[in-house]
C-alpha cells in the first residue's frame, strides 16, 4: 500500500501479521510514540509493531491522514468552520464499527500514543455504554467474571445508588 | 487482567470520566476494581462534573460537561429521599464541594433546611435555632470567610423585626443570639457567595436598588452602590468575582465588580444583543464562565445562553415549569462528600 504525494519523507510501519504499509512521515507524526521514535533518530526504515494486526493499523492510518490533513487548531485562530465540522463527522463516520475492533483500536492508539483517537475511543465506548443496564455493560465491554462483586456487595452497591437503576 | 476487561487503567478511567453519573453509579456493581475505583473521592474530583440545578421541580439536574448542541439526554431527574409526600423544595441557595444547601417548604411547619447530595442521595436536615418563631419569611446564605473550615449558613428573618442567625458547620450550632440588621426589602431568597462575603440585591427606604454585603468572618453587614442606570437582574459569580447582569432594553450586560466594597469599581465586561436571547429572558442564574440559564415560561424551555458569542443552546426538559422564579437555580460540581461531614473532604 502506498499513498499519493511524491516528494516527502516515506514510513513503513509494519503490523503483527506482517503486512508493510508506506505512508508519509507527516501522517506517522500524528503518533507521539512513532514522533519521538523519529526525533531521536531510533526509527529505521521499517517500524515493526509486534502487537498490531493490519485490519486495525489500516483504521489507524486512515484516521492519521485524514487528522494529518485537516488544519491544526493551534496553527490559526481562526480555522476554518467547514474543516472542523468535515473532521466531525469523519470522526461520528470513523466510530461506527464494532466492539472488539473499537477495543483493538484503542488498545493501539494508546500505545502509539495518538491522543486525539484515544479520546474518540473512549468517548464512542461512553456512549455506547450510556443508559445501559449493568448486563448489557458487562456483555459491551466484555468484562471478566473473575472480579465480580459478591452477591452483598452487589446487592449493597445497587441499593447505595438506587436512584441510577429507576 | 486485573481491572476485569482487557482495557489498560488509565483508558478505564478516561471512559469513566466521560459516562453520566447513573452509567457511572451502574457501573460501580459490575466489578471489585470498578467499585473501588469509583468509590474513591479523588477519582470524583478528578472527574469533576459540572451539573446545573434549574428551576424544576420535581428536582433535576442538567449536565453541564457535555459538548455539542444536543443537551436533551444530559439532564436528569435527583432523587430526593428527604421529601415526604406534602414536601416542595422552596429554593435552591447554594453549594460546597457537591453539597447543595436547599430549603423545603413542608405542610403546616417551619420551612426546613437540607445538606444534600445529589450524587450519592445522601442528606442531612439542619436543625432549626433556638426558640425559632413560625414564620417562613426568611432570606438565606451559605459562605465561608477565611476558609472551607469556616463554612456558614445565614438566615436572615424579613418578617417583623429584621434579624439574622449563623449556623457553623464545624461546630453544628448556631450563634447564640440573633442580631438585628437594617430594614431591607431582599428581591432574591437566597445570597452570591464570593471570596469571603454574601451578597444580596435589597432595598431601604431611598435607596433602592443596593447590595447588602455580609463580610463571613467579622459578622458585619455594608452596603454597595450599583452603577446608576443600571437595570440589575440577578447577581452571580464571573471567574471568581462578583458579577450583576443587567437587561437593558435592548442589551444584556455582564458588569463586574472588580475590588470588594467599590461601587466604583463596577466594569461593564460584555454587551450582547438582548434580541439574541430570542425571548428567554426569564434569567435564572449566572454560571461560573459568563453563561446564563434562562428560561421561557411560553415555550416552556431552558436555554444557556452564552454572552460572548450571542448564541444559546436548548435543554430539552420535557417538564413545565410553573411559577418557578423564586426557586433558583445554581451550578455545583459533583462530589461524593458526605453532607454529614462535607469539610472533611
Amino acid at each position: 500500500m502506498s499513498t499519493s504525494s511524491s516528494s516527502s519523507k516515506k514510513i513503513v510501519l509494519k503490523s503483527a501479521d506482517n503486512e508493510t504499509f508506506e505512508i508519509d512521515e507527516i501522517v506517522a507524526l500524528e503518533s507521539q510514540a512513532i514522533k519521538n521514535m523519529i526525533e531521536d533518530e531510533c526509527a529505521d526504515n521499517v517500524i515493526p509493531l509486534g502487537n498490531i494486526d493490519s485490519k486495525t493499523l489500516s483504521k489507524i492510518i486512515e484516521y492519521c491522514k485524514k487528522h494529518a490533513e485537516s488544519p491544526k487548531k493551534d496553527d490559526n485562530a481562526d480555522i476554518d468552520e467547514k474543516a472542523v465540522e468535515d473532521l466531525k463527522s469523519f470522526d461520528a463516520e470513523f466510530a461506527k464499527v464494532d466492539m472488539p475492533l473499537i477495543q483493538d483500536i484503542l488498545m493501539a492508539a494508546n500505545f502509539l500514543n495518538i491522543d486525539n483517537l484515544i479520546g474518540l475511543m473512549c468517548r464512542t465506548i461512553a456512549d455506547r455504554i450510556k443508559g445501559k443496564t449493568p448486563e448489557e455493560i458487562r456483555k459491551i465491554l466484555n468484562i471478566n467474571k473473575n472480579d465480580l462483586l459478591s452477591p452483598e456487595q452487589e446487592a449493597k452497591a445497587r441499593e447505595e445508588n438506587s436512584w441510577a437503576f429507576d | 487482567m486485573a481491572n476485569g476487561c482487557m482495557l489498560p487503567e488509565e483508558i478505564i478511567h478516561s471512559i469513566f470520566l466521560r459516562v453520566p453519573t447513573e452509567t457511572l453509579l451502574r457501573l460501580k456493581c459490575l466489578s471489585k476494581y470498578w467499585n473501588r475505583v469509583i468509590s474513591d473521592p479523588k477519582f470524583m474530583k478528578s472527574r469533576s462534573r459540572r451539573m446545573i440545578l434549574p428551576p424544576v421541580l420535581p428536582l433535576h439536574a442538567i449536565d453541564n460537561s457535555i459538548q455539542g448542541n444536543d443537551m436533551c439526554h444530559s439532564m436528569v431527574k435527583l432523587h430526593c429521599p428527604f421529601l415526604n409526600l406534602f414536601d416542595e423544595v422552596e429554593y435552591i441557595v447554594g453549594t460546597f464541594n457537591g453539597i447543595v444547601l436547599l430549603v423545603i417548604r413542608k405542610e403546616n411547619r417551619l420551612n426546613e433546611m437540607i445538606l444534600y447530595n445529589p450524587v450519592s442521595t445522601a442528606f442531612k436536615v439542619v436543625p432549626h435555632p433556638q426558640g425559632s418563631h413560625f414564620t417562613n419569611h426568611y432570606v438565606y446564605g451559605f459562605g465561608y470567610g477565611t476558609t472551607l473550615d469556616d463554612l456558614k449558613i445565614v438566615r436572615i428573618a424579613v418578617s417583623g423585626i429584621h434579624s439574622y442567625d449563623i449556623f457553623s458547620l464545624k461546630n453544628e450550632s448556631w450563634s447564640s443570639r440573633s442580631k438585628l440588621i437594617g430594614k431591607y426589602h431582599f428581591y432574591h431568597y437566597s445570597g452570591t457567595f464570593v471570596n469571603g462575603f454574601l451578597y444580596w440585591v435589597a432595598g431601604k427606604e431611598s435607596h433602592w436598588p443596593l447590595i447588602v454585603a455580609l463580610d463571613i468572618k467579622e459578622k458585619v453587614f455594608s452596603e454597595i452602590l450599583i452603577p446608576s442606570g443600571c437595570k440589575w437582574r440577578r447577581l452571580g459569580t464571573f471567574n471568581g468575582r462578583l458579577c450583576m447582569i443587567c437587561i437593558q432594553a435592548n442589551d444584556v450586560e455582564l458588569w463586574v465588580m472588580n475590588e470588594h466594597g467599590f461601587g466604583k469599581s463596577w466594569l461593564r465586561k460584555c454587551s450582547s444583543d438582548r434580541a439574541s436571547l430570542g425571548g428567554y429572558d426569564n434569567l435564572v442564574c449566572v454560571l461560573d464562565d459568563g453563561k446564563l440559564l434562562c428560561l421561557n415560561y411560553k415555550s416552556q424551555k431552558l436555554i444557556v445562553f452564552d454572552m460572548f458569542k450571542e448564541s444559546y443552546k436548548e435543554v430539552n426538559t420535557l417538564i413545565s415549569f410553573g411559577e418557578l422564579g423564586k426557586l433558583g437555580g445554581i451550578e455545583y460540581v459533583e462530589s461524593l462528600a458526605s453532607p454529614s461531614d462535607m469539610l472533611s473532604v
